[in-house]
């Protein structure tokens, strides 16, 4: 096996940031789901 | 379809696959090839990504699974993005440190060969076997509904297929996916908006989504924690979580498209794109089939979209009570005609849900007779409402591109699957055990003549279907019962530090062996063989780590 890419995953991107980021937005879809759900389900 | 839907639709696939052959024509070595020289920016790895997911089937199929059953599907996709980001932030920083061609590479550098061999095995029969259904499953619903021969739409689906991922490995699938994707979304794009353009004369919008609402259609969450419901917020963030996990953490036809970006936050980025857009895009696919229920209370439609149904009842002895059942469907076509007659006229709510509900029932018992005619016959056509309304209300043209994002979408995902199932091949087993010193063409010539074998094998798969019953039932259950072995050697890799090749391999083939038996002598429903299979590898690996700590 090789060297391998170099690369280190602290590449200046605040990745538990986006990982926050997309999990709020998954929490954002399910609560406006649920709401859609109320209102016409 | 006339001759400009036709032109349509070849010049679409024509252009991609061209594009996809002549843009990765030099592909020099082996790194090029199976690894698409790891130079993809983080968008074309997201895309690629999503089309090999995005199978055929699911834009025949999710639509009409919205037609029949409502938004529910939906919650499914609730744990893929968790899972999306478990990946990324454990298992793509691994691929990339230690440079892997194939998921099952880094198992022999955490256990040993003998382990790498056994998963890169179980995949290899799974996916062999999924990849001809990828092109089978959207050519017998095309065969069926545009009268085309289902043994020549099998054989050139595939043929396109092998032709590009041939020529231009890993890097000609990711570019073509790009391009298929970007048809698949504008032609649903444009199937979304005739829809609205053809309900607007009657009802708004909301009240389209009001009336979908009144007859059950937008329950998308359910919080019911009864365990016999398929769909809830709970099966969806434990059960779709899981299986997101093993498809994209430990699948190749996934993993490839991944490690295919420049560096790890390319890669990462790839996957945080399917993170945020996969939910909204099944939304999307799903409402599109919601509008489509709504829009069948307003238009004509028949008592079984799938023709084959009625051909098997009008062609047998019991023709005059399916006629008889006929006519008074017609009849309810007929009032709902005059309800409608003016363009403009109001949208009776109550009338429609009352017509919806009586011409249910006639269709239930429609099905009834054909089964009772034929029991094979497949009643269930919820994957011929979407192909049915192209085919009936789209404008020529657009005809033929909804059939190319038809075909696209089968084409990405095969390939995907082709192009895993050669790299697999070429990396974990014909490279690893023969210790044949060769120059880098004829690497690249190997991989090729695998990667025809593998289309080849594929398009056979895909003609022998029909010979097979309930087939890709069949596929399913053959793919539940090595998923989750698979899953538990990479949950071993990563979370059971001190298990080595040994516990591994031996509890891999002890859980493996025990879903085989209980498959043959338990009940149970398919599914339920991902988590026991899991769970069977991760226990026996703690046992025969408790019990021989340091055996090697």
């Amino acid at each position: 096996m090789d060297q391998g890419n170099q690369e280190q995953p602290n590449d200046s991107v605040n990745w538990s940031g986006i990982y926050i980021g997309v999990l709020a937005f998954l929490v954002v879809q399910i609560m406006v789901y649920a709401i859609i759900s109320q209102v016409y389900g | 379809m006339n001759a400009l839907d036709w032109g349509v639709l070849a010049a679409t696939l024509g252009a991609i696959v061209a594009y996809g052959t002549w843009r990765t024509r030099k592909q020099r070595d082996l790194n090029s090839y199976l690894r698409g020289g790891r130079d993809s920016d983080w968008l074309t790895v997201g895309l690629s990504v999503m089309a090999t997911q995005a199978s055929a089937i699911t834009f025949l199929s999710v639509p009409g699974q919205a037609y029949e059953s409502g938004m529910g599907f939906i919650q499914f996709y609730f744990g893929l993005p968790i899972a999306l980001i478990l990946v990324s932030a454990i298992v793509v920083p691994m691929f990339y440190k230690l440079n892997v061609y194939t998921a099952y590479e880094y198992l022999e550098d955490r256990f040993d060969l003998k382990t790498r061999l056994l998963t890169a095995f179980l995949f290899l029969i799974q996916r062999g076997l999924a990849a001809g259904i990828t092109i089978y499953a959207p050519a017998i619903v095309l065969s069926t509904v545009l009268g085309w021969d289902l043994n020549q739409l099998n054989i050139i689906i595939g043929t396109l297929v092998i032709i590009y991922t041939v020529s231009g490995g890993t890097k000609a699938v990711s570019l073509t996916q790009k391009w298929q994707m970007t048809v698949i979304m504008a032609g649903m794009f444009f199937a979304f908006f005739t829809l609205i353009y053809y309900l607007s004369p009657y009802l708004s919008f909301m009240e389209a989504v009001d009336f979908a609402g009144s007859v059950g259609k937008m329950e998308i969450v359910n919080f019911s924690f009864d365990i016999n419901e398929r769909y809830t917020i709970w099966t969806g963030l434990t059960g779709g979580l899981f299986l997101s996990l093993s498809y994209f953490g430990t699948d190749q036809s996934q993993v490839q498209r991944y490690i295919n970006a420049s560096s790890v936050k390319g890669s990462r980025m790839g996957l945080m794109f399917n993170a945020i857009l996969k939910i909204p895009m099944q939304f999307f696919i799903l409402f599109t089939g919601v509008l489509l229920f709504v829009f069948y209370q307003v238009y004509e439609k028949p008592i079984s979209f799938n023709s084959a149904v009625v051909e098997t009842v009008m062609q047998s002895d019991s023709a005059a009570s399916g006629q008889e059942l006929m006519s008074k469907f017609q009849a309810i076509e007929q009032e709902k005609k005059a309800r409608y007659e003016v363009k403009g006229a109001p949208f009776d709510y109550e009338a429609a849900a009352a017509s919806h509900a009586q011409q249910l029932e006639l269709s239930k018992e429609f099905k009834e007779v054909a089964t009772a005619v034929d029991a094979e016959v497949v009643t269930k056509d919820s994957d011929y409402v979407f192909i049915r309304f192209i085919l009936d209300y789209l404008p020529h043209g657009a005809i033929g591109l909804l059939l190319a994002v038809i075909l696209s979408a089968a084409m990405s995902s095969t390939a995907g699957e082709i192009n895993a199932l050669a790299s697999t091949t070429m990396n974990d087993f014909y490279k690893r055990l023969t210790n044949d010193e060769v120059d880098a063409q004829t690497e690249v010539r190997t991989s090729k003549l695998i990667t025809v074998g593998w289309g080849i094998i594929a398009i056979a798969f895909a003609l022998l279907a029909q010979l097979v019953e309930n087939l890709i039932e069949m596929v399913n259950i053959l793919g539940s019962l090595f998923y989750g072995t698979i899953l538990g050697v990479f949950v071993c890799a990563f979370y059971l530090k001190k298990t080595r090749g040994w516990h591994i391999f031996w509890a891999a083939l002890f859980a493996e062996v025990s879903v085989l038996i209980l498959f043959w002598w338990v009940d149970i429903s398919f599914l339920w063989f991902n988590a026991i299979g899991c769970l069977l590898t991760i226990l026996s690996a703690l046992t025969l780590y408790i019990s021989a700590p340091g055996r090697r």
